[in-house]
């Protein structure tokens, strides 16, 4: 079975986060959960690449982060997309689509 | 999910605590917290839920950029090749060697401490002074021989204070466990300790209602006793807490001291070695020897400032040869060449 590459999945982690965050608040697990669920298990997105991805992007101004007190009462920290973090999720979706349109130009058909 | 912390604080073992090390760790153990929480939930055994969170951690060089612990990542890495590594049965050991010598130490501090009541319990029960004298020196001897011997007790763990060393994840965490369990005992020690101390004058006040010779000298000793004691814990009890913190501390360990038996091995020639190996026990032989058979105690002090000067004339002369000899060597390898 054919694996993803997490070096080519890596600039799209941050759209994938997006997306969700799109929809709602969430939080750490809910989001590596709801990647998966989303992809089929075809992805399963590590911790540590999960956390890098939070805090580049609460740094670039994307996301923002609150701490919020969960159905089980325990604290978690909860992640927000702001109007900077919308426009940056537009912007790599146009990005994926041209990326798509191109590569798909170069992928052979015959041979599947 | 005690694996799982363990797990993660083997990952982040050496990182410096900075504020985002410190939140870091506390998300990805949040994550994985809620990670096994469900897993176990939809009927995974522990096992396979402890696995599977594991598997998908990751890897900390993700996070180095963001963390800014890229360098010490690296660093970490490299000086890791150059730290000799202690086995778990080493550190165990050299627990068990540091506590005997922890004892012998404290004890023998206690016995000098303490070694005063002999002269003052003979004058108290009005016997021979010359019985409390000689039974104080015996004490002090002892108290000395004991401070010696919980150096040579540690002899061949010397190396541990001057190179470089390093311990795994699995004595670490046995480390951790046996200083929880040793804290305890250590704030009743050390406050036991420190309370004796603070208390030495009690017995004075209790025996000062007694009146009379014997009180009054009871009293003078049980405050030496009571020191004596109270001392005994306090050493006792920090060496103990400070070869835990020690131990724990030791890969991040970056000021070395220099080895005693270089020191020592700066003087090359044997017979002057020898000489000053066995320099103080020699002076301390004879100043007991001669007080005794002069009993003037008034004069015979005098032996300890005369042994240190002669002490730094012998270490000074000899080094002073050997660079001498060393230069000689030096110009007859020159002579060859020519």
């Amino acid at each position: 079975m054919t694996a993803i590459s997490s070096d080519v999945i890596r600039g799209y982690n941050d759209t994938m986060i997006l997306y969700l965050l799109h929809k709602k608040p969430s939080y750490g697990y809910e989001i590596s959960k709801d990647i998966k669920a989303l992809s089929e298990e075809k992805y399963i997105i590590k911790e540590t690449t999960l956390y890098s991805a939070f805090t580049r992007m609460e740094a670039n101004g994307y996301v923002e982060s609150y701490s919020q007190e969960a159905d089980n009462g325990k604290r978690r920290t909860y992640y927000r997309i702001t109007e900077k973090g919308r426009s940056y999720y537009k912007e790599k979706t146009e990005e994926w689509n041209l990326t798509k349109e191109v590569i798909e130009k170069f992928i052979s058909r015959e041979e599947s | 999910m005690e694996t799982i912390k363990n797990y993660l604080e083997s990952m982040f073992r050496g990182l410096p605590l900075t504020e985002k090390v410190m939140k870091a760790k506390s998300e990805l153990l949040q994550m994985m917290e809620d990670k096994y929480t469900e897993l176990i939930r939809s009927g995974k055994t522990e096992n396979e839920a402890v696995g599977e969170v594991i598997q998908n951690f990751g890897n900390l060089d993700d996070l180095a950029d963001d963390l800014g612990i890229k360098e010490i990542l690296y660093q970490s890495k490299y000086s890791e090749v150059q730290r000799r590594k202690l086995s778990f049965e080493e550190v165990t050991e050299y627990l068990d060697r540091k506590k005997m010598s922890a004892l012998l130490k404290a004890a023998g501090i206690m016995l000098c401490i303490i070694c005063v009541i002999f002269p003052i319990m003979a004058d108290a029960m009005r016997i021979n002074e010359i019985i409390g004298v000689v039974l104080m020196f015996v004490s002090v001897g002892i108290g000395v021989v004991l401070m010696v011997s919980a150096r040579t007790v540690m002899e061949q763990w010397h190396f541990m204070r001057s190179e470089p060393c390093s311990i795994d994840a699995v004595s670490i965490d046995y480390l951790k466990n046996k200083n929880r369990d040793f804290m305890p005992s250590y704030s009743v020690m050390h406050s036991v300790g420190i309370l004796l101390c603070i208390l030495c004058f009690i017995p004075a006040v209790i025996f000062d209602e007694f009146g009379g010779h014997f009180w009054d000298n009871l009293s003078g000793a049980m405050l030496f006793v009571f020191v004596g004691l109270g001392v005994f814990l306090i050493v006792y009890s920090s060496s103990l807490k400070r070869t835990f913190s020690r131990l724990l501390g030791i890969n991040d360990q970056t000021e070395f001291f220099e080895p005693e038996e270089k020191r020592m091995e700066k003087i090359k020639n044997p017979t002057i070695r020898a000489i000053m190996m066995c320099f103080w026990p020699v002076v301390t032989c004879i100043y007991l020897c001669v007080s005794f058979l002069t009993f003037k105690w008034h004069m015979t002090w005098l032996i300890w400032p005369i042994a240190a000067a002669v002490n730094t004339i012998i270490i000074a002369v000899a080094k002073t040869n050997e660079e001498n000899r060393k230069s000689d060597k030096t110009d007859r390898r020159d002579y060859r060449e020519d």
